[in-house]
């Protein structure tokens, strides 16, 4: 304590150099991943010679609002997002299911070849999604005849190994006490599972359910092999629409970026906390 | 009686000869003289327009719904890029989820015929009931069948010409005007006038280029031709564009990117480029004329010529666009496909396409259209200006490969645009024997 009182004054402006030097790398950082976004939301305001202009401009010089109308009405976009929110949702709930039910199984319960099934599990985690793809589309839709509707971009991710993963990690720290106390008051599994166990991992399901809810709402290439018609599809085939193979219109793409984004980024700033506390805990890094 | 059987016999296979000369066997019927029943046929053409061509092709495909008299219904599908749809394609032969039709680059029809999922277009073309007369077969351009052709699989038509264009130079005729120069004919002219017409500003830097060289294996292989090479051996089993016309085309392109002549631009830049005066030629396709005009803020004068030749009496460009396959299905589907794909390329469709879409009319006759005559004279006298050059366009070869080549030909253009080449001659030798083992794997 006394040596921690002596040497005070001499390390305070080291310590303010560290928190300034701290803050600048933060921000930095952050203009960094913020750039983009600002880069998007001013070329949807500009007009076609200003959005390809060069050198661009930082600030719209004129606010062209019908840029918004125009790319609406250049797609199905009610249609799209119907179905995307359909799917993300759908997508969404069967997976949390499914994975609270084995990552709870995992972690709580004993029974042979637990460890190897669980690396199996994960093994197949590791095996990359483009190598995958074209034996999943000969499946759903030569055998299952799914091809071209919304179930089919439902059914295949109804079970995801990460998420499973994610769980079994935070059930894995909740106290053997705790469900000791649930047996003394007669609480079976399922019973254990959903008042003590899930109350306890909110941020952890908040944090599956946003990554999930991400991950369909930004997927492109299984929808876009799988269907055929602009009834089931999802939006980011929507946005696709706006390339062309001789040209592109900046300006109407990232006016259609704008809003197809607009519901993750609310999504986002309200569930951030939750997203960060559930890495957290389950000792995950990115 | 040895020698009058001899006699006999020797008379009989004269005469049998004779009579087989004489006397043709009738044509044999195919399944392209079939006749269709009226009852309703679904097709699904799958395809990669959007905005307002998607709209133009919809509009034509609802003609064609409503007037066929034959109960045929073509529904499009959007499936995203080319690669996307060509990618999809692969896909669907597996899961054996073909369409009828399917918008398809002579690269990817060559790649299709692995699995042999692509219908042999020639007995409906030749069919009495329900081909191509030989008037009209000479009116679509002998480039067009040709590059449908495939060497690779019995020299089979394999696939109709759908969105065709060709390899031109934009050019901007107020600088060609300012620095005295007329319009180019050959790649000394070419250099010259580019060379003339870069400007720098009061720092040095330039405010005005020669020339948006684009990074792409067709514009390569158009520089080629141009020179008087070929991009293949006559067998087709070696590429032939890494020879002098190659070495020369690669060389100028390194040349004037050094001495700032040249640029190479990123994404569509060259358009607004071109646009706002700060270049004076781009080699582009003809298709891209609308957004070209799009990205003028102030009117130019410019106009669309061939690009530069060895010998302009001999022009040759490269022919650019995608044709429609038919797969396999049904005697009945693949007879409504193809029927809806020779309606597609009549005069009047074929005009009212190009007119919106901007692509290029696959028939001659197109030019006596009244309403492309129209479009051309008060919307699109460029569009005239790169129709008058289709006869010097040439495909680029059709061999299954091709798509990887093209690969090898556009990193090597990237390589010497990124100053990595010292030895222009040995990279273009490395690439050649690098595409010619692409071709013997592909055999």
């Amino acid at each position: 304590m006394a040596s921690a009182a002596v040497s005070r004054p001499r390390d305070l402006p080291r310590l303010r150099t560290r928190t300034v030097l701290k803050h600048v790398v933060l921000a930095a950082v952050a203009i960094v991943i913020a750039f983009p976004f600002y880069w998007m939301l001013i070329t949807a305001f500009k007009s076609f010679f200003e959005a390809t202009r060069f050198p661009p401009t930082l600030f719209p010089e004129e606010l062209h609002l019908e840029n918004f109308a125009t790319a609406w009405d250049s797609a199905a976009w009610p249609r799209f997002f119907t179905n995307t929110f359909v799917i993300a949702i759908a997508v969404t709930v069967g997976e949390l299911v499914t994975s609270i039910l084995a990552a709870y199984a995992f972690a709580r319960l004993n029974f042979k070849g637990k460890g190897a099934i669980f690396m199996l599990l994960l093994a197949t985690y590791m095996i990359p999604g483009e190598a995958t793809l074209i034996p999943n589309f000969v499946l759903v839709t030569k055998y299952l005849r799914l091809g071209d509707t919304l179930q089919v971009q439902v059914i295949p991710f109804l079970a995801s190994v990460f998420s499973i993963f994610l769980l079994r990690q935070h059930f894995l720290s909740i106290p053997n006490e705790l469900a000791d106390a649930a047996k003394v008051d007669g609480s079976g599994h399922l019973r254990f599972l959903w008042s003590v166990v899930l109350p306890l991992s909110i941020p952890v399901l908040v944090t599956v359910t946003l990554i999930t809810a991400l991950g369909v709402y930004d997927s492109f290439q299984w929808p876009l092999l799988v269907t055929n018609s602009d009834a089931v599809r999802p939006v980011q085939i929507g946005m696709a629409q706006f390339r062309t193979e001789f040209g592109a219109q900046y300006h109407l793409e990232m006016a259609a970026a704008t809003f197809v984004i607009a519901p993750v980024v609310v999504v986002f700033l309200f569930a951030q906390r939750y997203l960060i506390q559930g890495v957290a805990r389950t000792g995950i890094r990115g | 009686m040895r020698m009058k059987l001899a006699i006999i016999a020797a008379v009989m296979v004269v005469a049998t000869a004779c009579s087989g000369a004489a006397a043709p066997a009738p044509a044999q019927s195919t399944q392209a003289d079939i006749d269709l029943s009226g009852q309703p046929i679904g097709l699904t053409l799958w395809h990669t327009q959007t905005g307002a061509n998607a709209k133009a092709l919809q509009d034509l495909v609802d003609k064609f719904n409503s007037t066929n008299g034959k109960g045929i219904t073509v529904t499009l599908q959007y499936q995203g890029s080319y690669t996307q749809l060509y990618q999809k394609n692969l896909s669907a032969i597996q899961a054996g989820s073909l369409p009828e039709l399917a918008v398809a680059y002579e690269s990817f029809v060559a790649d299709y015929m692995k699995a042999d999922v692509v219908l042999n277009l020639d007995p409906y073309v030749k069919s009495k009931k329900n081909g191509l007369d030989q008037k009209s077969q000479d009116d679509i351009y002998k480039s067009y069948f040709d590059t449908n052709r495939f060497p690779q699989f019995g020299d089979q038509l394999l696939s109709f010409p759908f969105t065709k264009s060709l390899l031109i130079t934009y050019q901007n005729d107020d600088i060609l005007k300012e620095i005295g120069k007329s319009t180019p004919k050959t790649w000394d002219e070419f250099e010259a006038a580019a060379r003339a017409a870069v400007k720098k500003g009061a720092d040095g830097k330039t405010t005005r280029y020669g020339w948006a060289s684009n990074i792409s294996a067709s514009t390569f292989n158009g520089w080629v031709l141009s020179r008087g090479g070929s991009l293949m051996s006559a067998d087709n089993k070696t590429v032939a564009w890494d020879g002098k016309e190659g070495l020369a085309s690669v060389q100028l392109f390194d040349k004037l990117l050094k001495e700032g002549v040249s640029y190479v631009p990123k994404g569509f830049d060259y358009q607004t480029d071109f646009g706002t005066a700060k270049v004076l030629f781009v080699q582009e396709s003809s298709t891209g004329r609308p957004f070209f005009k799009s990205s003028f803020k102030q009117p130019i004068n410019w106009s669309i010529t061939n690009i530069p030749q060895s010998d302009p009496a001999k022009a040759k460009t490269v022919q650019y666009g995608a044709n429609i396959a038919i797969f396999k299905s049904t005697p009945e589907k693949q007879l409504a496909s193809w029927l809806f794909v020779k309606w597609f390329s009549d005069a009047q469709q074929t005009s009212d396409w190009a007119i919106k879409s901007s692509y290029m009319p696959v028939r001659k006759s197109a030019a006596d259209v009244q309403s492309l005559k129209d479009s051309w004279a008060k919307d699109d006298p460029q569009g005239k200006q790169a129709f008058d050059f289709i006869g010097t366009s040439y495909p680029e070869p059709n061999v299954r490969g091709q798509q990887d080549i093209r690969t090898v030909i556009e990193d090597l253009l990237n390589a010497v645009a990124a100053g990595k080449v010292s030895d222009i001659p040995k990279a273009l030798k490395d690439a050649g024997a690098k595409a010619n083992q692409i071709l013997k794997d592909n055999q």
